[in-house]
């Protein structure tokens, strides 16, 4: 007996996701899901973004790992609202483990929530955690083919980081070639080039402050719109 | 391997959708390419999760969609075989195309055998090593 169902795989991730949203939109705090390859550098942008927006903008961070409180201890050093989700042998986060560890935070007092995917260029991809937007991050030591081979965060991208730049002067990385991959996958998406390391992060900050700024604006007047 | 999770959320799914007293025999998917989603992964997940859940096998159907761009400006539609190749711009020179196709996961239908003498269909019971999803216990 054939039985049509017609339904969305992901339909209760997809349903726990717009109630994360719409927590996140009577919080006004504007949700940033960070994906990246394990090394790219995602845990230390977050360091240094605390450090630097300390006092500017009250920040959280939700970091996602298969195993270990490292990543969580590294950042708790510069901010209280860190919570640590372990996902075992899971290679993404979900809506159900964003909605679980957000109650440990007060979304009230946060402008800005970083959730830090587990490092994993495909899987986080396409589970919504009710973020506002998705950020795609790569690294010069990746090679610059990775933006081509691995498209499915750079289309669904609201901005793009290239980290590690200062070792472009070392490592054989065609960098007009990485440009025009990423603007061919989504020309909409900024590519924000940056060295963590060199403390060269300004075009990062000014388009996170630029758009948490924007999107506070917006659940101010609209609390309920999804981003 | 997202991929179990996928299985995973489609045997919740089917639990509410299949008469009751019925025995899953096979399922039919329509997975679009920008899912990232290797169908023998995909199967091996499934497999395991039916095994795992003392269950008879069921076979997976999978339909996949691809990847298909349309030009806002100009209308032309197409497929690119690889998202590396840089023909996410048409030709018209409008720039990248719109994606309107290849994002699909959808289950379309299932087949079901009724059972003679159960009287409950032998359920997924939501066990997983990375977490639950707590089916019906939406708040």
């Amino acid at each position: 007996m054939k039985v049509p169902v017609v339904e969305n795989v992901l339909k209760l991730n997809d349903e726990i996701a717009m109630q994360n949203r719409l927590k996140f939109d009577q919080a006004g705090v504007y949700v940033v899901d960070l994906i990246g390859a394990p090394g790219c550098g995602k845990t230390a942008l977050l360091e240094a973004t605390l450090e630097k927006l300390s006092g500017i903008l009250e920040i959280g961070v939700l970091a996602g790992d298969p195993a270990t409180s490292r990543d969580g201890d590294r950042l708790a050093k510069y901010c209280d609202n860190v919570v640590q989700i372990n996902t075992g042998n899971g290679c993404h986060l979900d809506a159900n483990q964003v909605r679980q560890a957000i109650t440990r935070l007060d979304l009230k007092s946060l402008d800005v929530l970083f959730i830090e995917n587990v490092g994993n260029l495909i899987c986080p991809v396409g589970f919504d955690l009710g973020q506002h937007v998705k950020i795609g991050m790569f690294s010069v030591c990746q090679g610059d083919d990775k933006a081509a081979k691995h498209p499915h965060v750079s289309l669904v991208a609201g901005a793009l980081l290239l980290n590690k730049t200062d070792l472009l002067q070392y490592i054989p990385f065609n960098l007009p070639q990485f440009r025009s991959d990423v603007a061919h996958l989504n020309a909409a998406a900024p590519l924000l080039e940056i060295s963590v390391r060199e403390n060269h992060i300004a075009p990062w900050l000014n388009w996170l402050t630029h758009n948490s700024l924007q999107k506070r604006q917006t659940c101010t007047t609209s609390p309920t719109v999804a981003g | 391997m997202h991929e179990l999770s996928i299985a995973e959320s489609i045997l919740n799914i089917l639990a509410q959708q299949m008469p009751p007293g019925s025995e899953l025999v096979s399922v039919e998917l329509r997975i679009g390419a920008l899912q990232g989603i290797d169908n023998d992964s995909l199967g091996f997940g499934w497999h395991a999760l039916l095994t795992a859940a003392g269950r008879p096998d069921a076979a997976l159907h999978i339909e996949r969609v691809p990847w298909r761009l349309r030009c806002d400006r100009c209308g032309n539609e197409w497929e690119p075989p690889d998202a590396a190749c840089q023909i996410t711009a048409c030709f018209c020179g409008a720039g990248a195309g719109r994606t309107i196709a290849g994002r699909e996961l959808e289950i379309i239908a299932c087949d079901v055998e009724r059972l003679a003498e159960t009287a409950e269909t032998p359920g997924y019971d939501g066990e997983h090593p990375t977490g639950e999803f707590p089916a019906g216990s939406l708040n």
